[in-house]
């Protein structure tokens, strides 16, 4: 038996430290620095401008609103003054403040479920391509672009329960208008109605562009293996659609918490704060209330409650939505 | 090599500045000297001096003073004040005044507040009835006494208003656009349901009518006595008065007595029981088309029901109860202290100017607001106005029986967030009157407390 030696491994080594006399090696290397040097001040260019903006409009001020949290201040006194967490424990001992947060939550459910919803309806009849269908689909996602004040006074003459085309419809049916906006049973569905047709156009278009962007040949595989049209649906076509869901669900959640102009044009939050959401209760606070200190309290909760709802739907984006 | 450089435009318009100066240096000296005598005005050397918000001086007025002044008006009223100060910079040589406008009072207040934390304030601001103390309480208002000349004291405004822009006998918001309610009823339903022609005398015979009125229909539709705004407590306050209540006396919340709570329980009795009275989604808009038989609505809406109105409507003094019970509103006009000393020379200027008999009876008769100053009360032109229209008159008389906001309402700062939620659960909710007013009277005295060192330090 023959014995051969392995070959020697060859073994990186550290290159020998530069000689005066190897003035090309230093060349390529101090190239390479100054290039790199360039490269970070071209980073530093490009992205120190929008780290400012990001840093002075956003970050500043959420840290700004978190200290002011912790005073009492009315906006005219000179200086704020320190209470600790006082607001804090008012926010959590107000009863007011837990209808509030109730009412937001039936806000936020109920236009982000049912925009969903009717967005997805609207967006497979679209999909039908029946005629006249590219106009229709047009004036579904006008309303996303017109101002919340200027579909605010359309809704308002809408629902007035005395000249409005509300007492006409119900009238058909031999019954008066509800007040929409002055009974406090149905000034947060009036809203829920309006906020709905301002974003159901916006939805449909997103979700008609996930639609038509399935492939038809894996409906067609799923058709020969004898799927049927509901099967397809919730096996096939909503899997796919799940990033758009996703995406859409995430957005209509933080705009429908956000959302003020309707709420300020139509109801000023009442009538007797039975649509005071969360963004309106805050605005009250500081710019009609002149609370500014609680009204920060309640911002930096809303902060954290978008925090978490976004946490929470990241996570969940990994496990369950397909790409 | 000229050692003092002076840009020419001061050597050009010297006599204005000298002018000016001496005005400012007027306005500085006067606080000091009188300091023995006025503690507010002994500050007045170490306040600081904020920047202008920007003016645009067209070239007809280059190197005049600028004057700012901050409107809430917009539309006919707006358009009355532009022609105001037109006139105003039309009438003389060394000032220019630019009206900035914004939207309505809470739109005036909230840029104020901003403009004082970024340290740049208007000359004038108009302030409700009801905000302007906020401002005051923070020092932020001009004391206006050491100003007090020919055609600027106390005599030059209308005394009921012009007292309740003093404050332990120094004066920092003077009277501009006031007005009261106003009973205002239609005619023809009135003589339908077989009314007498006149507003009630009391709430007990209003409330009685408004039974009588119970399923009247007038040109089709039925018809209900009272129309109400839950946007505006106004007239609420003066509801609580007429039974003995009130909001407050001084900074002791009141609303929870049993002459606060009976006024509550009228309105909630009107509205629930009743069935005669309903909050509306604009109440003056279903009374101008004839879809209720009254409102209670200011005086300054006199101008606008007039020309809307397709029917003939009359005017009274609101219903009393216990008392009279006639809240004065509106707005009046303050300087800012952190103003330039020159520019509140120049402004204050402006406001002899529209203190003026011309400029306040023109004000008065183009908009609909109660004269404010003694020269409009006994005008021509408002005299005129008033024998011609007696809706007018019954404003101008009712004034003498008005009084001004319970202190809760003007200097607690959620005073009127408050108010509303109080009346719009009445209107809207049926909940019981005691426990909606001891809630209120809760929340408000805790806002009370707030602001009760400053208030004892400077108002009690």
């Amino acid at each position: 038996m023959t014995v051969t030696s392995a070959p020697p491994i060859q073994r990186r080594t550290t290159p020998p430290p530069l000689e005066p006399d190897q003035p090309q090696r230093t060349t390529v290397s101090a190239v390479r620095k100054k290039r790199n040097r360039k490269s970070y001040a071209l980073f530093a260019l490009l992205a120190f401008p929008n780290m400012i903006l990001i840093a002075v409009f956003a970050y500043w001020p959420v840290i700004g609103n978190i200290f002011l949290s912790l005073t009492s201040w009315d906006m005219v006194a000179p200086t704020p003054l320190f209470i600790g967490l006082d607001n804090y424990t008012r926010l959590f001992t107000d009863p007011d403040f837990l209808d509030v947060m109730g009412r937001t939550l039936v806000w936020v459910s109920a236009v982000v479920i049912l925009s969903l919803a009717l967005g997805l309806v609207l967006a497979f009849l679209f999909s039908l391509r029946a005629p006249g269908t590219p106009a229709v689909t047009a004036m579904a996602f006008s309303p996303h672009v017109i101002s919340g004040a200027a579909v605010a006074a359309i809704w308002l003459f809408i629902f007035d329960p005395n000249f409005g085309l509300s007492r006409a419809a119900f009238a058909l049916f031999g019954v008066d208008s509800p007040s929409w906006t002055t009974d406090s049973a149905w000034a947060l569905p009036a809203l829920i109605i309006v906020a709905i047709w301002k974003g159901v156009g916006f939805v449909a278009i997103v979700y008609l562009a996930a639609l038509q962007g399935i492939p038809h040949d894996i409906q067609e595989a799923a058709k020969l293996d004898g799927a049927t049209r509901l099967q397809i649906f919730r096996h096939v076509i909503m899997p796919l659609l799940s990033p758009t869901t996703f995406f859409l669900t995430i957005t209509q959640i933080i705009s429908a918490f956000q959302s003020f102009d309707l709420i300020a044009m139509m109801t000023g939050g009442g009538p007797a704060g039975s649509t005071t959401t969360l963004s309106w209760f805050i605005y009250e606070q500081g710019f009609q209330s002149f609370d500014a200190g609680y009204a920060a309290a309640a911002s930096v909760l809303m902060f954290v409650i978008l925090l978490c709802v976004t946490a929470v739907q990241l996570r969940y984006s990994e496990r369950k939505v397909h790409y | 090599m000229n050692s003092h450089p002076q840009p020419a435009t001061v050597a050009n318009n010297f006599s204005r500045r000298r002018f000016l100066g001496g005005l400012g240096m007027a306005a500085l000296s006067l606080p000091l000297l009188s300091a023995c005598g006025n503690g507010n005005g002994g500050a007045q050397a170490s306040v600081p001096v904020y920047s202008q918000p920007g003016v645009k001086v067209p070239a007809q007025y280059s190197g005049r003073t600028a004057v700012v002044l901050w409107s809430p008006w917009a539309g006919n009223n707006g358009e009355v004040l532009a022609q105001l100060i037109k006139s105003f910079n039309e009438s003389q040589t060394e000032i220019y005044a630019e009206i900035q406008q914004f939207d309505g009072y809470d739109g005036v207040s909230e840029k104020l507040t901003a403009g004082l934390q970024a340290k740049q304030v208007p000359e004038i601001a108009v302030l409700s009835d009801v905000t302007w103390n906020r401002y005051f309480l923070n020092d932020t208002l001009e004391p206006l006494n050491s100003h007090h000349g020919a055609g600027f004291s106390p005599e030059t405004y209308h005394p009921r208003f012009y007292a309740e822009g003093v404050v332990r006998d120094e004066s920092y918001w003077v009277p501009f656009a006031r007005s009261t309610p106003l009973f205002y009823y239609n005619k023809e339903i009135f003589s339908a349901a077989g009314l007498p022609d006149r507003a009630p005398a009391t709430w007990d015979e209003y409330r009685g009518w408004g039974q009588e009125l119970a399923g009247l229909q007038y040109k089709g539709k039925s018809v209900k006595m009272r129309a109400l705004n839950g946007a505006d407590d106004w007239y609420f306050s003066g509801l609580l008065w007429a039974f003995g209540g009130s909001i407050s006396q001084g900074l002791d919340v009141k609303l929870d007595t049993p002459e606060s709570i009976a006024a509550a329980e009228f309105d909630r009795a009107m509205v629930h029981d009743d069935k005669s009275a309903y909050l509306a989604q604009s109440f003056v808009t279903d009374f101008t088309n004839g879809q209720v038989a009254s409102i209670t609505q200011s005086t300054g809406g006199l101008t606008g029901l007039a020309k809307d109105a397709k029917f003939e409507f009359g005017t009274g003094f609101l219903p009393k109860g216990l008392h009279a019970g006639v809240p004065t509103g509106g707005s009046g006009l303050s300087i800012m202290r952190n103003a330039d000393p020159v520019r509140k020379a120049a402004a204050v200027e402006l406001l002899k100017f529209l203190a003026a008999e011309e400029a306040s009876s023109t004000w008065t008769t183009k908009t609909g607001y109660l004269p404010a100053t003694a020269a409009a009360l006994t005008s021509p032109t408002v005299t005129s106005l008033m024998a011609k229209n007696p809706n007018y008159k019954v404003a101008v008389d009712q004034l003498e029986i008005a009084q001004g906001p319970d202190h809760v309402r003007k200097y607690v700062n959620n005073g009127i967030t408050e108010m509303k939620d109080v009346i719009q659960k009445l209107y809207v909710k049926n909940d019981s009157s005691e426990k909606v007013m001891k809630a209120a009277a809760q929340n408000l005295s805790r806002g009370a407390d707030s602001i009760r060192t400053k208030y004892n330090e400077k108002v009690a």
